[in-house]
């Protein structure tokens, strides 16, 4: 039997080769971090500077863990900067699966190659971590981050009349659905890991400057889950045009399928508290918009006057899906609504 | 295990070990690409008579189906020493035993100007998209006709032009009438064998000296291609030959990786193999298809032997892998050529032997079909290994 508790971790002289492989981003703020180790990180957050918490965690949905790394660092990011912050710190846990102790580092030395390159190009540093071994690989991040407390963006600033624009397209779960099926194209997995890689960053600080007035990212609970939350946050109701809503390639004929993520069903429950009977949850559009997603794109109101401005430099700014989804409505009754235009 | 390169014997090894899955064993498949071309129906795929799904191969359902991970890379070297497999767009991937099968790339090294203006007819998939913009091109060319020129003179090179014809000139699959006019498209080939198809009998050379005569392609025969300019070849006896479109299907040639990483090459610079197709300097590297050369059997460069080795490939992976020697292994001499003629016909060529007909292409259409099938419609197994459990995607988020 193998030890639980303390035990079950990676050990010190493997953690040591590891970390001996990787790179990260030295920075001023961060007093104590794994350049010289301690019993915890310190970090000296600038007078003023809001410090921004947050914290993701799942399982490896590719084979691949240098490349789950690097999507699951870019997904635990994403919270930040849908805050309006710029990472600071991460603190990285691991969950290995059993097996011969080289095969466990090569596994754990390609996911952290992954992730520190995603904190490098944010410009985060990896302060700690730790690792357990499981069943299955499993990542997640501690993330924290700093803003300006008076720009800091949130799910409650929705004005009715703002326009709603969505960063990323959507469809992952369902392909990776289709993926593990042996049911998606190759193709079409490598456009859902492209999109995936891609870095909210740019897009939140275009974002800010077109003035959103509320922004999150679109993750587990699918677009309309995420987009109830900020209604609720708002009080307002919201329009989606479902021309418009962005699927990956290959995503709407996997849904046409009938393959769908696990979480999905979760989800409809979720969204259907947002609409009213009649109103019909019909199409595969709509099971596009309760598809969660990993390291999913940015949700955001913008002021209808900026909106067009900040679409197309969303656009150049490598986020070629980005769109104008619909627009924030007055709240119509006692709860928040989604009405549907196509 | 690693495999490098998803070409005709890697499927068979997965396929293999997807049948009759082996314990301990980690199968890592590394490939530029996530899905390989059938050289097969490569002509029919040019000529329009296949979609081209029709035509490739899958890897990640291959690879999901023989529990083996997929990473999208191009292998940039081997560290023999470290056992590491470098590739351009991650960290190195460590290995046991590694398994090579990356193909070839026409040689374009070699005449000045080839690498920069010619098409080579691989890799197949920047040689498809490059197509589909000729074919745009001939469609609205109004001034002059489209001169589309060939250089090599074997199956592949002559396969190719008589495709290539068939989609330009006929833009609908099917007979091409015998005296065709083609008015808005001019071809030709270029080769440096005073003959075409100089590896096959008198015959089949005679069948398609007549075929090139009736659809009116130009055969430049023991002319050396030596520069390319931005519109015309130059051949070592003076003459030149116009070009709007250039296609590089000539010998093969070697990635320079090979002989950098160490491994014993032949004077081309192929990963030099033994019987067992082993590695004749590194045991723990075996290799197949194009990129190998086997010492004791050399063969051509092609795909009917690519696809013999998958067999003896995943046998002998086996053996190593499960601490036996690995058994030599024998290639046919000679193998049938099914060799297309671009209007859904063929010739059958095979030592002295030379058949031409309709039905040889059905026969070909048959075989290539059913090759591909072996790969496209795998059996469910019982789940297991890392997508068993693997069915939640997303985390429960917490902000």
């Amino acid at each position: 039997m193998r030890c639980g508790g303390c035990g079950a971790k990676a050990g010190g002289l493997m953690l040591r080769r590891i970390l001996g492989q990787l790179r990260w981003v030295e920075r001023e703020d961060v007093l104590i971090g794994l350049g010289a180790p301690d019993d915890a990180a310190v970090t000296l957050p600038p007078p003023g500077a809001a410090v921004v918490h947050t914290v993701d965690f799942f399982r490896a949905f590719i084979d691949d863990p240098y490349l789950f790394g690097r999507i699951g660092a870019n997904h635990c990011l994403g919270d930040i900067y849908a805050m309006g912050a710029e990472p600071q710190i991460a603190m990285a846990l691991a969950v290995i699966p059993f097996g011969p102790e080289r095969r466990v580092e090569q596994d754990l030395t390609q996911l952290m190659l992954g992730a520190t390159q995603t904190l490098a190009e944010a410009g985060a540093a990896l302060a700690g971590g730790h690792t357990a071994e499981g069943a299955e690989l499993g990542f997640g991040l501690s993330v924290t981050g700093l803003a300006d407390p008076g720009r800091l963006l949130r799910k409650s600033g929705m004005q009715p009349g703002d326009h709603l624009i969505l960063t990323k397209p959507l469809g992952t779960g369902a392909l990776f659905a289709a993926d593990m099926r042996r049911k998606a194209r190759g193709a079409w997995i490598e456009a859902a890991l492209e999109s995936m890689l891609r870095s909210n960053a740019a897009a939140a600080a275009c974002l800010r400057r077109h003035h959103a007035t509320a922004c999150t990212d679109v993750t587990g609970f699918g677009l309309l889950g995420h987009l109830g939350e900020m209604l609720k946050a708002s009080s307002t109701d919201a329009e989606l045009d479902l021309d418009r809503i962005p699927a990956l390639e290959g995503a709407l004929e996997t849904i046409h399928q009938g393959i769908l993520s696990s979480l999905h069903p979760q989800n409809l429950e979720l969204a259907a508290a947002l609409t009213h009977s009649g109103d019909g949850f019909h199409g595969d559009l709509v099971a596009l918009l309760l598809d969660p997603q990993t390291a999913g794109g940015l949700l955001a109101s913008v002021p209808s006057p900026h909106s067009e401005r900040c679409l197309s430099e969303l656009r150049q700014a490598g986020g070629p899906q980005a769109e104008l989804i619909g627009k924030v409505r007055p709240l119509g009754g006692d709860s928040p609504r989604v009405h549907w235009t196509s | 295990l690693v495999l490098v390169g998803g070409g005709h014997a890697h499927v068979a090894v997965l396929k293999s070990f997807g049948m009759k899955p082996m314990t301990g064993v980690r199968i890592t498949l590394i490939s530029d690409r996530p899905v390989t071309p059938y050289s097969g129906m490569l002509p029919g795929l040019i000529a329009g008579h296949y979609p081209p799904a029709a035509a490739h191969i899958e890897l990640r359902p291959l690879c999901h189906f023989a529990q083996a991970r997929f990473f999208r890379s191009t292998l940039t070297g081997l560290d023999l020493e470290q056992r590491l497999a470098r590739c351009d767009n991650r960290p190195p991937v460590s290995f046991d035993l590694v398994s090579i099968d990356t193909g070839s790339t026409p040689a374009t090294a070699g005449v000045p100007g080839a690498d920069q203006h010619a098409l080579a007819i691989k890799p197949v998939h920047r040689f498809m998209e490059r197509w589909e913009q000729i074919t745009e091109a001939a469609a609205d060319r109004r001034e002059g006709p489209l001169r589309i020129v060939v250089v090599g003179g074997g199956a592949g090179g002559v396969e190719l032009i008589l495709s290539v014809r068939q989609r330009l000139v006929h833009k609908e699959p099917g007979p091409v009438p015998r005296h065709p006019r083609t008015p808005d498209v001019e071809f030709h080939l270029i080769s440096d064998a005073p003959v075409l198809l100089p590896t096959h009998n008198r015959r089949v050379q005679a069948i398609f000296t007549r075929i090139f005569r009736e659809r009116a392609i130009h055969a430049h025969l023991g002319q050396r291609a030596v520069t390319v300019e931005a519109d015309a070849v130059h051949c070592d006896s003076g003459r030149s030959v116009p070009y709007d479109a250039l296609i590089w299907v000539t010998t093969a040639a070697a990635p320079p990786w090979i002989a950098e990483s160490g491994l014993a090459t032949d004077a081309a610079g192929f990963l030099l193999v033994n019987d067992c197709l082993r590695s004749c300097s590194h045991p723990f590297v075996l290799a197949a298809g194009d990129v190998a050369a086997v010492r004791n059997h050399p063969r051509p460069k092609s795909g009917v032997f690519a696809v013999r080795q998958g067999p003896p490939l995943a046998l002998n992976l086996r053996r190593l892998l499960g601490g036996r020697e690995p058994r030599p292994f024998t290639p046919q001499r000679q193998a049938l050529s099914l060799i297309s003629t671009g209007d859904q016909r063929a010739v059958a060529s095979r030592g002295p032997l030379a058949l031409e007909g309709a039905w040889l292409w059905r026969v070909k259409d048959w075989i290539d079909r059913r090759w591909m099938r072996q790969y496209r419609e795998l059996p469910e197994m019982h789940p297991s290994g890392f997508f068993a459990q693997a069915n939640s995607l997303a985390s429960t988020h917490a902000p």
